[in-house]
């Protein structure tokens, strides 16, 4: 059944994320044609800048979108309309919700892959004079093992930021003791517990992961992936006891 | 199939939905659920569904609480478009054919090339009585025990209520019960075996329907009009 539902998940925003993509290595892939065929390397320069800000900023409209759609997925698809048929279903409603933040991981890794081919497309020939193993050297590790701890950096912080956005979006459809809990008061809530869940990891990590906390991109930091698949998979749990007892569709 | 609801109470915070409902459905009837708006209608079948988490009472679905499986055995069209309309109408049919074993598919196509639903348009793209008709479809097209209908003529025009009655009656499994909300009497009645009228979140009246008509001495119609006259 998890199955099923991831399909019909995928389904809701395959056009959506499809479309965001394509965009994207269209505007890349065009960026690297102009680059190729324009004028002298002065002028290059000047309008590449200009056409590399306008990707940035491509990437930052459908970065916001990505967030929206799964916001959509999964706010839609429970508490919506549409939810009269998904809390319905004969299929427990812990897959439903794994199965939206299963889903949801994959589109921001397929959105992470499209970054890295966008990199790719862009600077591949053009690195001769980059020094690209002086780079790996200074942190004596090689592309794969780079790759690696980033992807599961990036991972692991994923995860916990679904199920921070979930938790809240959840708890705005919450009844507590017959009355509904306001959306404002749950997204206060929700940034606040962010805060504190910030604090809190550094806390528990030690000193040493304030420095890397937010620069999680090179180093591998066991103890850190660990606390934040268990506080995600906590916050996860939490939200499908909401879901069982406490969301009620009016 | 048996559906067995025994003092079954609802707060809305102070707001008091439902009083101590008690409803009994026998295998293969069709009981009508009849009261006006804000009677404590949908409230009792969102709770049969598992919509409503918190309340008082037992809800008994073939032995089942509501849940996951009385979910299997309970086909259920609310009183909103509840297909996701993002999909195309072929979608929603396999999205009912993945998750319910008991969807008869080319049922389901045939009901929906009758009533001439394209199935490759987005159902967002559809009239709202077409929707409707989708939902309708999807749900009747299930070899259910027990099919759930909330107000499914309330939103129809005149003309479309037989033709909704009609495809319900006719794609009734066998054996299979039916619990019909509406305030819209006259138009089911003839199809009902009992009829429960609620009133302000308690049974007000119940019985077989033959037997309240010739004891009441009026259709069903009339005594709803009567008991409920000052109601709005």
């Amino acid at each position: 059944m998890l199955f099923k539902l991831l399909k019909h998940d995928f389904n809701y925003s395959k056009i959506q994320f499809f479309t965001m993509i394509l965009a994207l290595l269209l505007s890349t892939v065009l960026l690297r044609i102009w680059l190729e065929v324009g004028g002298n390397a002065e002028f290059i320069g000047v309008i590449g800048i200009i056409l590399i800000l306008l990707i940035q900023l491509i990437g930052t409209v459908t970065s916001f979108a990505s967030i929206i759609v799964i916001i959509q997925n999964f706010s839609k698809g429970l508490f919506s309309d549409h939810g009269y048929l998904t809390l319905t279903l004969p299929v427990s409603r812990s897959k439903i919700v794994w199965s939206k933040v299963l889903i949801s991981m994959f589109w921001f890794n397929l959105m992470m892959l499209t970054s890295a081919l966008m990199a790719w497309i862009i600077t591949v020939g053009q690195l001769d004079d980059v020094d690209i193993v002086y780079f790996l050297e200074l942190f004596q590790v090689s592309v794969f093992e780079i790759i690696s701890i980033a992807v599961l950096n990036a991972n692991s912080m994923i995860f916990l930021g679904i199920s921070i956005l979930f938790s809240i979006i959840t708890l705005s459809r919450c009844s507590i003791l017959g009355r509904k809990i306001h959306a404002l008061f749950a997204w206060i809530l929700g940034f606040i517990f962010t805060i504190f869940l910030i604090w809190f990891l550094v806390w528990l990590d030690g000193l040493w992961s304030y420095r890397i906390y937010f620069n999680f991109g090179m180093f591998l930091n066991i103890s850190l992936l660990a606390y934040q698949i268990i506080i995600a998979f906590l916050i996860i749990s939490s939200i499908i006891w909401l879901v069982n007892k406490k969301v009620e569709l009016r | 199939m048996t559906l067995e609801i025994k003092n079954l109470k609802k707060n809305y915070g102070e707001v008091e939905a439902l009083k101590g409902v008690n409803i009994f459905v026998k295998p293969g009837q069709i009981v009508g659920l009849l009261g006006p708006n804000g009677s404590g209608k949908t409230t009792i079948i969102k709770t049969i569904t598992g919509l409503l988490s918190s309340y008082e009472g037992e809800v008994s679905i073939n032995g089942n609480s509501p849940g996951v499986l009385a979910n299997s055995d309970i086909s259920y069209l609310p009183d909103k478009s509840h297909v996701p309309t993002w999909m195309k109408v072929s979608q929603s049919v396999d999205f009912f054919s993945d998750f319910y074993t008991d969807f008869d598919k080319p049922k389901a196509l045939e009901m929906l090339t009758n009533m001439e639903i394209p199935l490759n348009r987005k159902i967002k793209s559809l009239s709202r009585g077409q929707q409707e008709k989708v939902g309708l479809s999807l749900v009747m097209a299930r070899n259910a025990k027990l099919y759930i209908l909330d107000e499914p003529i309330g939103a129809v025009d005149p003309a479309s209520r037989d033709f909704i009655m009609e495809t319900i009656l006719k794609n009734q499994s066998d054996g299979g019960s039916i619990l019909i909300s509406s305030h819209i009497i006259a138009d089911i009645e003839n199809n009902l075996d009992y009829a429960i009228f609620l009133k302000q979140g308690e049974v007000f009246l119940e019985g077989e329907a033959n037997k309240l008509r010739e004891e009441k001495g009026k259709n069903l119609d009339e005594l709803f009009r009567e008991v409920f006259k000052n109601v709005v």
